[in-house]
């Protein structure tokens, strides 16, 4: 008989007890804030700030930690990507007038691009129930589809076309931008209801949106996964029924344009900025991954210095550019008669109804920074190239050997790291200070975050960005109150880093091998 | 007789400075099962990795087909309609048993095709679908290791070393399922397990310290215990 007591053991696992502490030693901060604060604005503002800068770095962060945890790489210039995106943001911005003709192209870039993608969707989903309940009609064909690609034509021909020459001839007679709408809405109008009378008159344009419209029907029926139609039945026939449509379509996208603001262009302008900064931001890292760092995967060592002298290099052709001197955000840089137009404004000012002291912009940065983390956790655990990238992380070799071109999603996987760091830039451009060393702050910051969350964990970095955020912003109220600066912001940070290293040196989520 | 699926011809093959490979020729017949055989560290798995592209050959030939893939990047080796199950159940751990299998897809719906052939073969599979790798056991692991190989429409498949470290119960269920899939496809395995090389392979090779010594019918060596002893220590 077995009568021996066992002792009760009381032993936690690691993982737990290091995620236990990390957490802890914010929360700590946070009720210490709390507590000395006794003011909910002010409690409020410090979380919100937290976060913030937790998005921040995590936009750097998360390449960094993909592609550590894929090719082995520290690639130590990951900051400077984020200071490309700012700096190629602010390129554009500044280069977009705000004269009636370039409001004008920017007002039809928006029509083009949004209209038909609103009408699209609004149409789709209103056909969802009707094919649902009618599968005749699903069988059918979609004639929404249709209509659509046909709109998406004439969105491009029509907008353009109306407030180009309204904007012509508001410059040259001195109009006011009211006037140039107008202008252009009537002259459009005109040139449809000659074409009404008269049919070969627009001949050449409509078989210009037939061309168009048939290749985009083509793909849409790709991306939905329906059989193509043939190309044979998509071909122009002068006045058949469908020019009506398209007619029709130039007209509404021209009306549509009308309702819009034509002054109001900072978002748009901000947008354009944005797909450039991470534009350039995922070709700087395709260049640097492809050129630099592929030869050296044999020479671990070398890459640690090559990044980092890329990094150098980086920093001294923008301090060339640009001078040394830190300027504030990217508002104070933009030339006179620029300086209105970003951050855009609907993200001026404060968040409303709250009564605290926090920015729009703020809340702008924290989704925009969530956008991205589930946006990646989406893309690793339910798209096949994420199955790839995580089998990648564990042995890239068998990977491979299944018949992947690994070289080629590494390539891939580092540039969109490249990319969400220039995201990080342009966004971080609105708000904080545009200066040559900010890509070497903020990567100090996520090799901390990175080293907390464990060595290629994605989770363990989203995680740990939160945390770390909240330990800055926090410990910057302290260090402010206690010594009107906020030097004691990275410090914390360091301390969180060392307590975790101390319990679980592979960080939160990290393997221990 | 046919054409070989795979010639290997005096291949030369390198690890850093270290010269493995000293001359190993294999002719593997499409549809037979082919084993190599030696002693631990003779070069049996550098001799895999070779033709799989993985290690650097620095001469020689390696012919898939007629083709020669020496040189060639291991992905295209293996979309050519080479499998690799590696040994120790190189299995993605941190990957769900159907993630392991999706990932071998070499065309999309290649693993819709093949999931009722390879659940027949490794039924416990369809029941474990949904759990990680880490969670399995060694034998399910390795089952899913050369499951993964069978996704897509391989007309070789290299095993190295299936049995090692398995219990008689599994090797047999294993065993039963290579022969059956050998009639799919053509194998070249190492094994260790001579009681299972023997049962399984029509052709052996021998390796000794990097170079093929002796090759032929399996129905040559099995008996002929001075050759086993020699080349393969005590049978």
């Amino acid at each position: 008989m077995d009568t021996i007591k066992r002792r009760p053991t009381f032993k936690i696992d690691k993982n737990t007890l290091s995620g236990v502490v990390a957490i802890g030693f914010t929360l700590l901060m946070l009720v210490l804030v709390a507590l000395d604060a006794k003011d909910g604005k002010r409690f409020s503002q410090i979380v919100a700030g937290g976060l913030y800068q937790g998005m921040l770095i995590f936009m750097v962060a998360a390449g960094l930690s993909i592609v550590f945890g894929l090719m082995d790489v520290l690639n130590f210039a990951q900051g400077s990507l984020l200071m490309i995106g700012a700096y190629v943001g602010f390129e554009i911005l500044s280069s977009l007038s705000t004269d009636t003709k370039t409001n004008a192209v920017l007002l039809s870039i928006h029509v083009v691009a949004f209209t038909p993608i609103a009408t699209t969707l609004l149409i789709e989903i209103a056909m969802i129930p009707l094919y649902r309940f009618v599968p005749k009609l699903a069988e059918a064909g979609r004639p929404s589809s249709h209509l659509l690609a046909k709109m998406t034509a004439s969105a491009l021909i029509g907008t353009p076309l109306g407030l180009l020459l309204g904007s012509t001839v508001a410059d040259n007679l001195g109009s006011s931008a009211d006037t140039m709408r107008v202008i252009g809405a009537v002259v459009v109008t005109a040139l449809a209801s000659v074409d009404m009378v008269r049919d070969p008159l627009l001949f050449g344009i409509k078989w210009f949106i037939n061309e168009i419209s048939t290749r985009f029907q083509i793909g849409l029926a790709i991306i939905q996964g329906r059989q193509a139609p043939p190309i044979e039945t998509l071909e122009y026939k002068p006045s058949s029924a469908s020019d009506k449509a398209v007619l029709g379509a130039i007209l509404l996208s021209t009306f549509m344009a009308m309702l819009l603001n034509t002054t109001e262009t900072t978002a748009l302008r901000f947008g354009i900025a944005a797909i450039a900064a991470v534009f350039a931001g995922t070709l700087a890292g395709i260049i640097m991954e492809t050129v630099f760092i592929r030869p050296t995967y044999v020479r671990p060592f070398f890459q640690i210095v090559l990044t980092f002298g890329i990094a150098l290099v980086i920093r001294e052709v923008i301090i060339y550019r640009y001078g040394i001197a830190t300027q504030g955000n990217l508002t104070a840089y933009l030339p006179r008669g620029l300086a209105g137009t970003f951050p855009p404004h609907f993200l001026h000012g404060l968040f409303p109804n709250l009564e605290t002291t926090i920015f729009n912009y703020w809340i702008f940065m924290i989704i925009m920074g969530l956008l991205m983390m589930v946006g990646v956790q989406v893309l690793l655990m339910r798209t096949r190239i994420g199955i790839i990238i995580r089998a990648g992380v564990q042995d890239s070799e068998m990977v491979e050997s299944l018949g992947v071109n690994v070289r080629l999603v590494f390539t891939a996987v580092f540039a969109l790291g490249a990319g969400i760091a220039a995201m990080g830039g342009i966004i971080s451009a609105g708000f904080i200070s545009v200066d040559p060393v900010m890509g070497d702050l903020f990567l100090l910051q996520a090799i901390a975050v990175v080293i907390i969350g464990g060595l290629g964990s994605y989770a363990g970095t989203s995680l740990a960005a939160i945390i770390v955020g909240l330990t800055r912003s926090s410990a910057g109220y302290f260090s402010r109150q206690q010594f009107n600066t906020d030097g004691l912001a990275p410090i914390a940070v360091l301390v969180l880093l060392c307590i975790v290293l101390l319990v679980k040196p592979s960080g939160l989520f990290g393997k221990e091998h | 007789m046919s054409e070989p699926i795979l010639e290997v011809k005096d291949i030369h093959t390198f690890i850093g400075q270290f010269h493995i490979l000293e001359g190993v020729n294999v002719t593997v017949q499409r549809g037979e099962i082919t084993v190599l055989l030696g002693r631990n560290g003779a070069g049996k798995t550098t001799t895999l990795r070779s033709i799989m592209g993985l290690a650097n050959v620095r001469s020689g030939e390696i012919r898939f087909k007629g083709r020669e893939i020496r040189q060639m990047r291991p992905f295209k080796v293996a979309r050519l309609g080479i499998g690799y199950v590696p040994e120790y159940r190189a299995i993605f751990r941190d990957l769900t048993v159907e993630e392991n299998l999706k990932i071998a897809e070499r065309e999309a719906g290649d693993l819709a095709r093949r999931l009722d052939f390879i659940y027949s073969l490794f039924p416990d599979l369809q029941r474990l679908r949904k759990l990680g790798g880490a969670q399995l056991s060694g034998g399910q692991q390795q089952m899913l290791a050369v499951a993964r190989a069978l996704v897509a429409e391989n007309e070789l498949l290299l095993i190295d070393e299936p049995s090692e470290g398995l219990a008689p119960v599994i090797i047999e269920q294993l065993m039963a399922a290579i022969r059956q899939l050998s009639a799919h496809t053509t194998v070249l395995l190492v094994e260790q397990n001579f009681h299972m090389a023997s049962q399984l392979a029509d052709r052996f090779v021998i390796i000794e310290e990097g170079r093929s010594v002796l090759s032929g019918p399996m129905s040559d060596l099995v008996g002929n215990d001075a050759v086993i002893s020699k080349y393969l220590g005590a049978a």
